[in-house]
């Protein structure tokens, strides 16, 4: 089988008439798409002028800004900023913030000595109490 | 020489440049054919109009690339069809315009002059279908068979608006066409 290459099916391509016999139906179909196109395209004068300066606003571009409403932008912006600088400058030194880690760290220090002084650690004071309680109570009993 | 030609056939270009004051001449001599040719590639009235309107704008600010080579007529159609083109990429929106609008009027303003309502009802069928059928074709082939069958313009005609060779011109348009038969065909 001998395959058609793309110069042949091109080629066979170009040589057909694109209309060719055009049966009648799809003559009649096409002919209807035209007039349906046309058509739709009918608008009224209205419409034509409303295009035509809508593309020529677009081409045109936005008109320039009036010089003062450009000077007066200016001048507000530059005001603000000055007065805000000004603001800025006339604020009081806020005072240095307490060290609050230096603080903690005393109390640390203070609780650690404190636990060493202690005879037993403050969670068992009650079971040391107990304890020397019942010591007491067994040697009073002995010397009876 | 052709450049000479083209000028004193075209108001708004002048030594084969387009002139930027007479501009407005170029868009009320060409809207209309613009406008026609963008609603039978996007078959939506608002589209279309703002195509129109985008070819225009694109065709100014690219005044420039305008050598006067070609006729202004054939260089806006270009436009146009590149623009038709690249709306491929909101044709969801289309889709969602169309929906809650629902069916586009543009067909029932066709065969008016029929004879019967049921001959009517019946070529306004026939003209959406293939109207369908043209919009649901790759872009170019689309173009050729709008340009061919819309507009009736020659094959070589469409060849240099679209810059290509007469021969693919030849083998969209018999793709093109066939698909619309076969639909047709199916459809009958």
């Amino acid at each position: 089988m001998i395959r058609k290459t793309a110069d042949d099916l091109r080629r066979e391509i170009e040589a057909t008439d694109p209309d060719p016999g055009l049966d009648s139906e799809f003559d009649t179909a096409v002919t209807e798409f035209r007039s349906a196109v046309r058509a739709a395209a009918r608008r009224p004068e209205g419409f034509w002028n409303v295009q035509r300066v809508s593309v020529l606003r677009k081409v045109a571009g936005r008109p320039p800004r009036p010089a003062w409403r450009v000077a007066l932008v200016w001048t507000t912006t530059v005001m603000f900023f000055v007065i805000g600088i000004g603001i800025m400058l006339d604020r009081p030194q806020a005072a240095p913030a307490p060290d609050l880690a230096a603080g903690y760290d005393q109390e640390l220090l203070i609780d650690i000595e404190r636990s060493l002084d202690r005879e037993v650690p403050e969670p068992l004071d009650a079971a040391f109490l107990l304890v020397a309680e019942m010591g007491r109570d067994s040697s009073t009993t002995s010397a009876r | 020489m052709e450049t000479a030609l083209i000028e004193t056939a075209t108001p708004g270009v002048a030594k084969g440049r387009i002139v930027p004051e007479e501009f407005e001449t170029i868009v009320r001599e060409h809207q209309r054919r613009i406008y026609r040719l963008l609603l039978a590639l996007v078959r939506d009235s608002d589209e279309a109009d703002n195509l129109t309107q985008e070819c225009f704008l694109r065709a100014f600010r690219k005044r420039a690339s305008y050598r006067g080579e070609a006729c202004i007529a054939t260089w806006l159609t270009r436009i146009a069809i590149n623009l038709a083109c690249d709306r491929g990429r909101n044709r969801r929106l289309t889709f969602w315009k169309r929906l809650l609008r629902g069916q586009d009027t543009a067909v029932q303003t066709v065969a008016d002059n029929r004879q019967s309502p049921e001959e009517s009802l019946l070529a306004q069928e026939k003209t959406g279908a293939i109207w369908t059928m043209v919009g649901r074709l790759p872009g170019k082939q689309r173009a050729v068979f709008v340009l061919r069958y819309a507009e009736e313009m020659p094959l070589d005609e469409i060849a240099s608006t679209m810059d290509l060779d007469v021969g693919t011109v030849k083998a969209h348009l018999w793709h093109a066409t066939r698909a619309v038969r076969c639909r047709l065909r199916r459809q009958a």
